[in-house]
Order: C-alpha cells, then structure tokens, then sequence
C-alpha cells in the first residue's frame, strides 16, 4: 500500500518533469548538437583521412555521455530551488505528501527524466553509427546501464547540493564535481597500490567522494572492449544505489524540516 | 464535534543575526468549528501568512500546537481533507491546467478516473475549459488564480485554507469567488481565510479573528459587529492602533487581561 502510494507520487513527479523537460526543448537542441558531432567527425572521410572508426565512436558517445551529465546536473539542480523560488512548493506540500515522499518524487523526476533523454540521445547516435557502418558492440547494454546507476548517483548529489546551496550553486558545484570527478577515480587507483590499515581507512573515504567516472563505459565502448565481468556490475549496482540513497537521505535529514 | 482548526499558544520566531527572534507569531490560541467561514484579518506584516504556514506545515512552529481535523500539522495526513490556495497561484509555467490539476491529483492519493471526472467539473466550474490544455505561462494572473482554485477543490476538501487570494482577482472575479464560497459552505466545506480587505470578510464570513504583531487582538462574529459598530473599518483600525478590542466590556476586559 505504501509503496504503491510512493509509485504514484513518484509517476506524478515523473511525468511533470519529462513534459516540463520536452518542452524546454534542451533535449532537441542536444540531439540535433548530437548528430553534429557525428556527422562533423565522420566527414573527414570525405577529405581522404581514413580509419576514423574509433574517433566518430569516440566523438559520438562522449558528446552524448558529456550532454547527458549537463543535462542531469540542470535538471536535479533546478527540481526543489525553483519550485521553492517560483511559490510552486507550497501547493505540492498542501497535499498529503511527507517531505522524504516530495524528495523521492523528486528524484525520480530527475533520474528518468536524465536516462529518457540520454537514451534517445545513444540511441540516436547508434542509429547514425550502424548507418556509417560503425555500429557498437554489445558492451553498449552495459554502457547504458551502468549511466543510469551513474545518473542516480549524479540526482542523489546534485539535489542534496540543491537543499544546501541555490540553484544555481547547486548546479555550479555539481557539474564542476560531476565532470571533474575523474580526479577522485585516480584515487582509487592510488589507494589500490597501497596496503593495510591505510587502505582500510581510504577507501571507505574514497567511496563518499564524486567516483561519477566509475559509472563511465565509453572508453571501453568505444575501444570495443568484451562486456564487463557480471560481478563487477553487480558491485557497481550495488554501490550506485547505495550512494544515491546515502545522499537523498542527506537531503532529507536537511529538508525535513526546513521552512519553505 | 471534531474542530476543524485547533491553534493553541502557537509561536513562529524567526532568527535574526546578532538581534534576539522576530516572534512573527506570538503565543497564538483560537477554534474554527466545522463549517464555519473564518476571515483571519491583521495589517500587513501581523503574522497571518506566518500562522498559515505553520498551519500547512511548512514553517514548523517554534512552540505550541496547531491541528486540523484532530490531526497534528507534522503529520502529513493531517492535509487529507485540506485544499489550500496560496496568496499568488503560481504553478509550473511548463504544465498545462489540466496537467496541474492531474499532478495535484496524483499527489492527493485520488484514483484516475475520480482525477479525470473532478477535472472537468473543476475547469467548467472555473470557467477555464477552453484554456485546459494551453501551458500556464500564457495565463494571466486572474487565470492562474482560477487554476489555483479548481487545485484547492481538487479532492472535495472538508477545510479550504487560503492566504489573501482576492488580491489577485478583478472584481468579476472576486464576486465569482465569493459565490463559490458561500457554495462551499452550504456544502458543510469550512473555510478559513486571511485578508486585509475588510468589504471582502464583511460579505463572506461567519466570524472574524483579528491579529496584530502576531498575537489575537479580536475575535468577533460578523452578526455581532454588524449590531454593535457603525463600519468595519472604523472597528479595526481604532483595534489596530489601539491593540486593543473596543467593544470588549469592563467584565471581557478583565477577563482578557487574566
């Protein structure tokens, strides 16, 4: 009963968001960006530079990965500080909503909103892809996957940013974190070289920082690596929800409270 | 009989840098009965959209108790039978009518079908039917507040909260306005409104309390003042000035003071 109380609210979030989002017309406007990145690096071809396989790839799935954080980090940004800013806020709370249930909704209003249009955004360039005759591997399934559990990560912490910080600070400090968060993956790698009770305390340290890359494929998609070992997505599933719930409860232990 | 509103001893302090708490609701205490059409009336800045916040949970209070339907306002089942309409109906500009009032809906906990009747109902009661399904930010102000009011009927509240809503309205709208709430209250709805305009409380309401720098001043039924001052605003502005109730006798008097 309650959880089909929290679907609802949640379905009702969702569906505001994505019509909100469609029309913005952001996600056209990256499309139409999408397929010019494509088709620019494809037409080198045309000057007699051959073997771009790899760099069309390369340009066609960054453009669409970099696009989609952008767009995520908006969304998330702008889901609680504007409906606060706009006075929208207080007919949503007069319903019979909890505020964990307005920050669930919220959240899933971000998350589906950023996988819908990363989707049509990779589907689009794999359709332009095939018909360059580059298609991606089946490591794409994975690439996909493994950005949604990044863009929970990415809602998670760009909201909780959102109850501390304003919109547009939240979104400052989120893209700077979410797109510099290669940073804080070399320091797993570091943390893997060393041993005993420094490596206890570090990583469970490391965990708690922006790892936004651990969730990244485009490498390996595009180099067109075998799928990723099931275990290691298992963990990375694991780790991705944990950390989303970990800051949508930071959020919540901030808003639960809080005038509006 | 269950009240509809219970405020007892309620404070709203806010903090201040350096300067001790703006106590924008002071130790504030009344009763709105089922059914009732109470006109919550005070100068700007005396505390009224304070109190109504803490009502709706919004602005948790600082001491003391407000409770609807013998529910605490912490609890979020406490909004089940409420409609609120606030001070300026602003809703998503990127959303239609229609969407909006199927989004406040879903939120509501109401089934799809009941959503999709009520909708319609609610946009021909309103008069916004031809505009259902343009996007709010081709709305005008009045429109809006149209839409707010189909959100805050939305699920056949028992209790409709409102936070000086006419000032957005021309008068046409103000007069459809009026006539639906007296709609509502023959409907058993009860109906609890701040204002500033005296005219607007005098012609609607069954009684009115009044606050000043965030404490009851007055609490009077329309009836009695229609019998005992010459106008209204003669009535609340000598209150106002002198914070103190000019048609309380000596008895009242020493009873308020105790």
């Amino acid at each position: 009963m309650r959880i089909a109380r929290e679907v609802q609210i949640c379905r009702a979030f969702v569906v505001a968001a994505l019509l909100e989002t469609l029309r913005r017309r952001e996600v056209f406007v990256l499309l139409v960006l999408s397929v010019f990145m494509v088709l620019g690096a494809y037409s080198f071809t045309f000057f007699g530079v051959h073997g771009l396989e790899l760099f069309v790839k390369d340009m066609g799935f960054s453009s669409v990965g970099l696009f989609s954080s952008v767009l995520g980090v908006a969304v998330a940004a702008r889901q609680l500080p504007e409906e606060i800013q706009r006075r929208t806020i207080y007919p949503l709370l007069a319903r019979p909503i909890t505020r964990w249930q307005l920050l669930l909704g919220k959240f899933a209003a971000a998350w589906v909103t950023c996988a819908v249009s990363f989707t049509a955004l990779s589907l689009v360039v794999v359709l332009l892809l095939t018909l360059l005759r580059i298609p991606p591997g089946w490591i794409f399934l994975q690439f996909l996957y493994s950005r949604y559990l990044g863009f929970m990560w990415l809602c998670g912490f760009v909201i909780f940013l959102s109850t501390v910080l304003s919109s547009s600070g939240a979104f400052t400090i989120g893209l700077l974190l979410t797109l510099g968060s290669g940073v804080f993956t070399r320091l797993l790698m570091f943390i893997d070289g060393t041993s005993g009770t420094m490596k206890i305390l570090l990583t469970p340290f490391c965990a708690f920082l922006p790892q936004y890359s651990l969730f990244d494929l485009t490498k390996k998609l595009v180099y067109g690596w075998e799928p990723v070992h099931p275990v290691a997505i298992l963990g990375l599933t694991l780790y991705g929800v944990a950390i989303s719930l970990f800051w949508l409860r930071m959020a919540w232990l901030r808003l639960r409270y809080q005038a509006v | 009989m269950i009240d509809a509103i219970t405020v007892d001893n309620l404070v709203v302090a806010y903090p201040r840098p350096g300067k001790p708490p703006l106590r924008a609701v002071d130790g504030l205490s009344f009763r709105v009965a089922p059914g009732e059409i109470v006109g919550f009336l005070g100068i700007n800045g005396a505390g009224k959209t304070s109190t109504i916040k803490s009502l709706m949970g919004f602005q948790p209070a600082t001491s003391g108790t407000a409770i609807l339907f013998n529910k605490p306002v912490q609890e979020a089942t406490s909004r089940g039978n409420v409609g609120f309409l606030p001070e300026t109906a602003l809703y998503s500009p990127f959303l239609t009518p229609h969407e909006t009032l199927w989004l406040h809906g879903e939120l509501h906990g109401m089934e799809r079908s009941a959503i999709r009747e009520r909708i319609q109902d609610l946009l021909r009661l309103v008069g916004l039917s031809e505009k259902a399904h343009v996007q709010n930010r081709t709305l005008s102000k009045g429109m809006l507040q149209r839409v707010g009011i189909a959100q805050a009927l939305l699920a056949r509240p028992r209790l409709l909260v409102m936070d000086e809503v006419s000032s957005g309205l021309d008068p046409l709208g103000r007069r459809d306005l009026r006539n639906l709430l007296k709609e509502q209250r023959d409907d058993g709805v009860t109906i609890f409104f701040s204002s500033h305009q005296l005219g607007e409380a005098e012609l609607i309401c069954d009684r009115i309390l009044v606050i000043h720098q965030g404490r009851l001043i007055a609490e009077r039924t329309i009836e009695e003042l229609r019998r005992r001052v010459t106008s209204l605003e003669d009535f609340f502005v000598t209150l106002v000035e002198s914070g103190r109730d000019p048609l309380l006798d000596t008895r009242e008097a020493l009873e308020a003071l105790r």
